[in-house]
């Protein structure tokens, strides 16, 4: 195996540098300020890394006394270079020099094949996943992140299985809170824990009156186009949903998302509102839009009501959108009492 | 049939008796069986082995001495056992099944393993063929009509959770029929149908290969344990009505599957006969997966010492996610490979990028010239009529790790070398760089004194070679190659469901 060497280069700071060095800086920004999984900025950013790189690569080849130490990455600029007068310092990772070296990660095997899921003849169908899911849940409940199965696992459940479970756990029944882990099948980790045992729900609803503001809104638009005329809106754009990223990613993307709209929404928790979210099956949506709302009734009780509608599909096709809008189930309400 | 006679048979040929062709012999199969098993005396309405052999002998590959035909495989080809020689050392493979072509072009085809024991083979291939015709009829005219209608007529993509149909072919003719669905009830794949056959063109064994390798991958994409149950319930709407299965027709890990699994060393369903359990399945994914020695044995090493799930580089291979000889380049060069090939470094560690990026454009780069190598394509020629099939050369290569270099061998020796003014060469070693220094000139300029070296470089790469080097410029831009390991990066990143 090759070695790696870490180098800095000195280049001259000529007006092409300069502007190449400006470029970088700004994509730098740019990107640190991307979506979840949005690689555009990114892409531009590395590409003008590469850049930078090439030249300098070419100025060492050309002349070796262009050598020097490698910035520091803690305080270069654009993780890449620094500026020393009419130089600048461009850091040079090379990975293919002459020589074996050490593996770092050497004697780690590979984890083991998963453990097979115990077949239970007793129960079948959306029954047989809602118990699986549970048993999984209390596992993890138990020992919250102590290995890899002691997550919150939600890919491939059914949104109203997930729904349905997450609520049931999430109402404390006298139990200590726990913030367990969630963890997706492509092995990516959302970036906060999903809050358990941490609310004191109830089914009873607020009376209209005491609204201040009662909305039906799809968790996703453009899914279910023909329901635009019945609805008010939509929680999320599946523009900035539906991306091909690591499902943790879009768990973030909409936690954050749901987060902040939902600060918007009661202004800062002072408006009582009360949402009726008609879900479709995304469970890194389901997940993350209902740790935000967990922790949203945390911090304001009693301040927001979310009814989630699940659609259940009829063998034959409705004949209206109101009559298909009809056919969508109301499931138990996420609210608690207020203070 | 006696044991006399048995005997007398045998040692006709100078071959030694063996027990298991002794208990074939000597059973009396009905049905389909009846009529395909191979006797020294024929059954009534059945064919006797000397038919056999002398259909085998009239051809261009007249039978070895030390094989009896057992049955035919397909119109062009017997399964025929292997026997020792009389009074001489058993054989390593005797009472095992090879496949006897009758025309085949490649010698490296003929004889290849059909099954390790003559009674398993003859007991397999009858619990496949009982229920071939159910198995047939599910995929042909329930599952694939049934997805027709509710995907493809409507253009939509369906989840992981349908049961899909998937058919596999060699030049027009269908060689695997198969359907599965990922099942959130135990988290793995079940499969409901599982139909191969061997064909005269097509390799021993590769429809099972294949079928497996795309079952495999599957699963894997479908982000489960990588369990295959072969028992599990599933249905299909087929028009008005809804059709229920309850599991694969033969109600366990499929005859074909299991006879394929025993000729490269995977008991399947050995824990559980209804199931490939995910470590069987671990075994199989490494057994279908196509890489050359040298590769083989750097990805057993990184499962063992870098932490890296096997699984996930046999999917970065067999998607075409990574070429082989990326991959190669990688495990040999770099311990980062666990890190590409789950996507890459966050772009906010810009020098672990800088590594992973130089090792996979030089990879990039290696793979491009071994295509460019390995491709006789007579476009340019004026020899006559383009010949665009099977036109690759052969070209081997070796990955010098310590070095970063490629050892390409079998190089059409008539031919310059591409990319660069350089006369014919055999072989060549070449160093991948984007970014050149002085040591890498260096051992460009050492590696010449031994034979023809070069140093390979993007299309762009602005840098003053020493007139000494020999130098290859990659038909691709700096850009270029970043711009597709972006796409390798991404692909890797998403590939778990």
């Amino acid at each position: 195996m090759s070695q790696v060497r870490t180098i800095g280069v000195r280049l001259g700071l000529t007006p092409q540098i300069q502007t190449l060095l400006a470029d970088i800086t700004s994509a730098h920004r740019r990107a640190a300020g991307s979506e979840p999984g949005e690689r555009t900025e990114i892409v531009h950013y590395e590409a003008l890394c590469a850049s930078l790189e090439a030249k300098a690569g070419a100025a060492l080849a050309a002349d070796a006394s262009a050598l020097t130490s490698p910035p520091d990455p803690a305080t270069a600029t654009a993780a890449l270079f620094s500026r020393t007068g009419l130089a600048v310092v461009v850091a040079l990772r090379l990975p293919l020099e002459p020589g074996a070296v050490v593996r770092a990660s050497a004697g780690i095997a590979a984890p083991e094949p998963a453990s097979a899921v115990e077949i239970r003849d007793d129960i079948r169908g959306r029954d047989l996943v809602t118990a699986r899911f549970r048993e999984q849940l209390e596992a993890a409940l138990a020992e919250p992140g102590k290995d890899r199965s002691s997550a919150l696992s939600p890919s491939g459940i059914h949104n109203r299985v997930l729904t349905e479970v997450l609520r049931r756990y999430v109402d404390r029944q006298g139990h200590d809170p726990v913030s367990v882990p969630v963890v997706y099948r492509d092995g990516s980790k959302a970036e906060a824990d999903f809050p358990f045992r941490c609310l004191d729900l109830t089914d009873r609803l607020r009376d209209r009156s005491e609204l201040d503001l009662e909305l039906r809104l799809t968790l996703l638009s453009i899914r279910h186009t023909e329901m635009d005329p019945v609805v008010d809106g939509a929680w999320l754009r599946n523009a900035e949903v539906s991306r091909p990223r690591p499902a943790a990613q879009t768990d973030d993307f909409v936690y954050h998302t749901s987060g902040s709209q939902l600060e918007v929404l009661t202004n800062g928790g002072t408006r009582t509102v009360r949402l009726h979210i008609f879900q479709t099956g995304l469970e890194t949506a389901v997940v993350g839009f209902f740790r935000a709302v967990t922790e949203f009734l945390v911090r304001h009780p009693g301040r927001l009501e979310v009814v989630p509608r699940f659609y259940a599909a009829s063998p034959s096709k409705p004949p209206t959108v109101e009559d298909e809008f009809a056919g969508f189930e109301a499931g138990q309400a996420w609210a608690t009492r207020g203070e | 049939m006696s044991a006399l006679q048995e005997w007398g048979f045998l040692t006709d040929r100078g071959l030694a008796p063996a027990g298991n062709l002794s208990k074939i012999w000597n059973t009396t199969f009905k049905g389909i069986l009846g009529e395909l098993v191979l006797l020294p005396t024929a059954q009534p309405g059945g064919r006797d082995i000397e038919w056999a052999e002398s259909v085998i002998n009239g051809s261009d590959w007249p039978l070895l001495p030390n094989l009896v035909p057992l049955m035919p495989v397909d119109e062009r080809s017997f399964a025929c056992v292997v026997l020792s020689d009389l009074d001489e050392p058993a054989l390593p493979g005797e009472g095992a099944v090879v496949r006897w072509h009758l025309d085949v072009k490649d010698e490296r085809y003929q004889a290849a393993l059909l099954d390790t024991d003559c009674v398993r083979y003859v007991e397999s291939v009858g619990a496949e063929l009982r229920t071939r015709e159910e198995g047939l009829a599910r995929v042909l005219d329930e599952v694939g009509p049934a997805y027709q209608q509710a995907f493809l007529d409507h253009d939509k993509r369906p989840r992981d959770f349908v049961v899909r149909p998937v058919r596999i072919a060699c030049q027009n003719v269908i060689v695997a029929l198969a359907a599965f669905a990922q099942d959130s009830a135990f988290d793995g794949l079940s499969v409901v149908a599982w139909q191969t056959c061997e064909v005269p063109h097509v390799a021993t064994h590769e429809a099972n290969r294949a079928l497996a390798a795309l079952m495999l991958c599957d699963a894997f994409k479908s982000g489960g344990t990588m369990e295959i149950r072969f028992d599990r319930p599933a249905q299909v709407q087929v028009g008005d009505s809804v059709k229920k299965y309850e599991g694969h027709p033969e109600h366990r890990v499929p005859a074909s599957l299991r006879r394929f699994g025993r000729t490269v060393g995977v008991d399947l369903g050995a824990a559980d006969p209804a199931a490939i359990s995910p470590a069987e399945a671990r075994d199989l994914f490494r057994a279908v997966t196509p890489m050359p020695d040298g590769l083989r044995g750097r990805v057993d090493f990184a499962t063992a010492n870098e932490g890296i799930a096997p699984e996930r580089l046999y999917f970065a291979l067999m998607t075409g996610t990574w070429h082989p000889l990326e991959l190669d380049f990688m495990l040999a060069t770099t311990d980062r490979t666990a890190s590409v090939v789950s996507g890459g470094s966050s772009w906010q560690d810009r020098q672990a990028r800088q590594a992973e990026s130089e090792v996979c454009r030089a990879g990039v780069m290696a793979s491009m010239l071994f295509n460019r190598l390995n491709n006789r394509d007579s476009a340019a020629g004026a020899g006559g009529a383009r010949v665009l099939e099977d036109n690759r050369q052969g070209v081997a290569w070796q990955v010098d790790g310590d070095a970063a270099a490629i050892d390409y061998t079998n190089l059409d020796a008539a031919q310059p070398l591409p990319w660069c003014g350089y006369g014919p060469a055999a072989a060549v070693r070449v160093f991948p760089r984007a970014i050149v220094t002085a040591s890498a000139i260096a051992a460009v300029r050492d590696a010449q004194q031994h034979g023809p070296a070069a140093l390979l470089i993007p299309l762009d790469c602005d840098i003053e070679v020493p007139a000494d080097i020999v130098v290859m410029r990659c038909p691709d831009r700096l850009a270029d190659l970043d711009k597709a390991i972006e796409a390798k990066l991404l692909a890797s990143r998403i590939a778990r469901a």
